[in-house]
């Protein structure tokens, strides 16, 4: 599905990355964790596009082509979803209207004809009972004057909507109370499937009690320092960060 | 050799008086005459704006004042209007009046009695004899609160107009559409002739507790869209005590320059509204829009709103003047641009707050969109406030699409161009909303998608 082969990139001036390997197979779901400023958002902005991320060496092969040579809606014509740590707000554009565009851009791409306004709003009233989102969000500008936890919720939504092949979730967590932690949770776990890869992008472990990943990054200092089972997670939560990294300078790989 | 002949800004007022000079007396009564000479005095002792004039420094008034304009004479070649260019059959209006390349066309309009509601050509209104026209229109005599050479030039020259007078307590629950058609005449053989200049004054006079809603629509068709020419329009808008009068000004592509006016004078407890979108097409060098609103009663209520959109290289000017002369006025002005190409925008609001206007509630924002390296916005707030007591803010900004709603947008799988008109729509809309009528909102939108298509176009 995702093969990142020894990936170094700048934001600025500044290497955020610096030799990052990760492979993600078909139906798994990967969980990066890692403490504040270890590149973890970088990594996830890179995946989706974002032309502020410059790659100075390495390459990213998704579904066997080169993703560096896709735009951001080429890419998620192509089944990448990225869903934002901090969603933006877009005054005067409907989160209905935005929608239908992109999922009908992504429909388009993959020869599908076109929703029609009723059969999209049968298929959005669905999905957005998955994460208890109120139908009243629809007719809102996106993200404009939701809470943290609606906006959050509104990615899982378009995510469900828009079902993706891979979905990177960048700090999905951040923000959230406990239950609408296991809303979103619940929304992501159906939509685990054989051939659909998510990475999970945390800095608590939290979220992975209701997320089980198949595998654990611990990424710091822009590279993967250790991977290991779902019990890394845990471990990591008792030990911190520190450790693992240290284990790392001592020469002991995860 | 001899050099093409260039016009000093003295040669064109004198073209204008000269022009005034050679009219036919017409059918103007004494008194309209009479005004008509006050005018065009008053125009040639004022000249032509120059830049050195605060009011006028940003515009760029070359287009206007190189060389003069042909005063367009009575009777254009209306033409009867057949075929592919007859008036969208299907939009019915139930107050409608039509004017076809500036002369009233009683055909194309349409009027429901409704006691307490009048609604003319300004023509006919004058022809008739009203009092209250010549009363209205003696009340200002040409004089706004600036000097303001154009209104002279207005009223020296305007052939016709709209007159819609509301009486005590009516409260017209309709809408008064007026459209100004321009045409190409494609009956006439195809020679080549000097730019003309066409003055349009309106009139809207609402008594005590009434209430109107006139929606102006500026439309151009075909060829001559590409026709430069000079459009002057005034309209001056009375609003008794405790009414309410909904001024919109819809523009769309056409080809000349337009310099306008809206005066509003207020009562005790009237509102006022007047929004606009302006869109005009590629070869329009000059738009500039001046409205001034003075609060004469205690408690008035003024909102302005306007989109202006452009992509040539030419210039929109939207100036604003309001006067709060009496206590706890409210006023409210949302003025947004979109300037691509080598488009310039300039806005410059005035609030003044008059020392005995205490408990004001002032309101302004300007904010533009730059879609091309080459385009340019200025906009000036300026507030003169001479009361203690009183709430005054302003905004204004200039700035690009913001390219994380970008980016955004394109990760879900919208392109690129659909991503940013996404959001330069999303942009203009919100100014939209302040457009109370839902007809008008929706033909203001529609004017603009146009204009945003037609970058696609390009």
């Amino acid at each position: 599905m995702l093969t990142i082969r020894n990936i170094h990139a700048c934001v600025g001036e500044k290497e955020i990355l610096r030799g990052l390997n990760l492979e993600v197979a078909p139906g798994e779901v990967h969980a990066i964790m890692g403490p504040n400023g270890s590149g973890k958002s970088t990594l996830a902005h890179l995946l989706a596009g974002r032309e502020s991320v410059h790659v100075t060496s390495g390459e990213i092969l998704y579904q066997g082509k080169d993703l560096l040579s896709l735009n951001p809606e080429e890419r998620a014509r192509a089944g990448l979803f990225l869903g934002f740590q901090y969603p933006i707000e877009i005054p005067g554009v409907g989160n209905a209207y935005f929608l239908k565009a992109a999922l009908n851009s992504i429909r388009k791409a993959k020869g599908l004809p076109e929703l029609d306004a009723f059969d999209f709003l049968e298929l959005v009233k669905r999905k957005m009972k998955l994460v208890e989102l109120d139908p009243k969000f629809l007719e809102r500008p996106v993200n404009q004057g939701f809470s943290g936890g609606e906006k959050k919720r509104n990615e899982i939504f378009q995510m469900a909507v828009l079902e993706p092949t891979l979905a990177i979730l960048d700090e999905t967590d951040s923000g959230l109370d406990i239950d609408a932690l296991k809303v979103v949770a619940g929304g992501v776990n159906s939509m685990r499937a054989r051939d659909r890869s998510i990475i999970v992008i945390t800095h608590y472990q939290r979220l992975l009690d209701y997320i089980v990943p198949d595998h654990v990054h611990v990424l710091s200092g822009g590279r993967i320092v250790r991977s290991g089972g779902k019990e890394l997670a845990r471990s990591l939560e008792e030990s911190g960060y520190e450790a693992a990294h240290r284990k790392v300078s001592e020469g002991v790989l995860g | 050799m001899k050099a093409a002949r260039t016009f000093s800004k003295n040669d064109v007022v004198a073209s204008y008086v000269k022009q005034f000079e050679s009219l036919a007396p017409g059918s103007d009564p004494v008194w309209l005459r009479e005004m008509r000479r006050e005018a065009i005095y008053r125009f040639a002792e004022l000249g032509l704006p120059s830049a050195r004039q605060e009011d006028w420094r940003q515009t760029r008034l070359s287009s206007l004042t190189k060389e003069p304009f042909v005063v367009a004479s009575d009777g254009v070649c209306p033409g009867e209007v057949t075929g592919k260019r007859a008036l969208d059959p299907g939009t019915h209006r139930e107050i409608e009046i039509v004017f076809v390349n500036g002369k009233y066309s009683p055909a194309r309009s349409s009027f429901a009695n409704r006691n307490g509601l009048s609604v003319r050509s300004m023509s006919d209104a004058i022809r008739s004899g009203d009092e209250r026209v010549r009363g209205y229109l003696e009340r200002t005599r040409g004089r706004a609160l600036s000097p303001q050479p154009f209104l002279a030039l207005n009223s020296a020259f305007f052939q016709d107009g709209t007159c819609v007078f509301v009486e005590e307590g009516v409260k017209a629950g309709c809408v008064v559409y007026v459209t100004y058609l321009t045409l190409d005449d494609d009956s006439q053989p195809q020679t080549p002739a000097p730019a003309s200049a066409r003055f349009i004054r309106n009139l809207i006079a609402a008594g005590p507790d009434s209430a109107v809603s006139v929606i102006e629509r500026f439309e151009t068709r075909g060829e001559a869209r590409r026709l430069p020419g000079f459009l002057s329009t005034v309209s001056e808008i009375f609003v008794g005590d405790r009414a309410r009068v909904d001024h919109y000004e819809l523009q769309g592509n056409g080809g000349s320059d337009h310099v306008g006016l809206i005066r509003a004078e207020l009562g005790v407890k009237s509102q006022v509204s007047s929004h606009s979108v302006s869109v005009p097409g590629p070869f329009v060098r000059l738009v500039r829009k001046d409205i001034e609103v003075v609060m004469k009663g205690e408690e008035g209520e003024c909102r302005l709103s306007g989109i202006y959109a452009g992509r040539g290289d030419g210039q929109q000017v939207f100036r604003t003047l309001i006067d709060h002369a009496k206590p706890s006025g409210k006023s409210v002005q949302l003025y947004r641009g979109i300037l691509d190409g080598a488009a310039h925008g300039v806005f410059s609001g005035k609030v003044i707050v008059e020392p005995d206007a205490q408990n004001t509630d002032a309101k302004q924002v300007n904010q533009n969109l730059l879609l091309s390296d080459e385009a340019t916005a200025h906009t000036t707030p300026r507030l003169e406030i001479r009361a203690d007591d009183v709430k005054c803010s302003h905004g204004a900004t200039v700035g690009q699409l913001d390219e994380e709603a970008v980016f955004y947008l394109r990760s879900r799988g919208v392109g690129e161009e659909l991503a940013k008109k996404m959001l330069t729509e999303a942009f203009a809309a919100q100014v939209l909303d302040e457009f109370g009528n839902e007809t008008a909102r929706r033909e203001a939108l529609q004017l603009f998608e146009d204009w945003l298509r037609g970058k696609e176009a390009a």
